[in-house]
């Protein structure tokens, strides 16, 4: 019997902090493994995903899809007109054909407990690291932490 | 079109990682101490070492 050396878990449902929009014309379905999920059952009227296919508005009635994440902001409009922004670093969002959502973050901060100075710090830091990548994957994951420490930058500065 | 990260041979999940560790690198220091809790940090992982494969192996076997 082999164990692997290495847990690669799909941690992503673990670790997740979960907004659940659903559609307001069915009952609202939603799976939230995290119990601090600040919109449980909730009905949404849109939210904004970005995926690393482009960033688009999940509407009421949206085809069923599977994405993955970007890091950046997601904006839930709730059904009152209330507007609440995430950052979200990462993970993915998966449109049911019962119009219930589920958006799995493995990391979801509301825009406040950013800080913009550590932010410009960590990505200097990125750019100077870059240009000492020894191979592929070291280049990879510095160009991975550059992506998001300027998504923060960007979503911070607006 | 495959993204240039997993051209370099990481997969999401190790992409995912990165991008947490640099959420929770910038939060705020009031976040940082619930953040580290969910950072996986503080998860040991154990090599099995191959003579108790071969044991357990032996065991079954029997």
């Amino acid at each position: 019997m082999f164990l692997p050396s290495s847990l690669n878990l799909p941690h992503l449902l673990h670790q997740a902090q979960t907004p659940a929009p659903t559609a307001p014309t069915s009952p609202a379905l939603a799976r939230c493994p995290s119990p601090s999920s600040p919109f449980n059952k909730a009905n949404m009227k849109q939210v904004d995903v970005p995926t690393q296919s482009g960033a688009f508005g999940i509407l009421p009635a949206c085809i069923p899809t599977l994405q993955m994440l970007k890091p950046h902001v997601v904006t839930a409009h709730a059904e009152d007109g209330i507007t609440t922004k995430y950052f979200m670093s990462s993970g993915s969002v998966t449109m049911n054909a019962d119009f219930s959502a589920q958006l799995l973050a493995e990391e979801a901060k509301s825009l406040d407990m950013l800080d913009l100075v550590g932010v410009k710090s960590n990505l200097e830091k990125a750019h100077s690291e870059l240009s000492g990548a020894s191979d592929e994957a070291a280049q990879a994951r510095i160009q991975i932490q550059t992506e998001a420490n300027e998504a923060m930058v960007k979503v911070l500065k607006s | 079109m495959v993204a240039y990260w997993r051209q370099a041979g990481l997969s999401y999940i190790q992409y995912s990682q990165i991008c947490a560790n640099a959420v929770r690198d910038t939060l705020n220091t009031e976040f940082k101490a619930n953040a580290e809790k969910a950072s996986g940090s503080s998860v040991k992982i154990v090599k099995v070492k191959k003579e108790l494969c071969n044991l357990t192996n032996a065991t079954f076997s029997r």
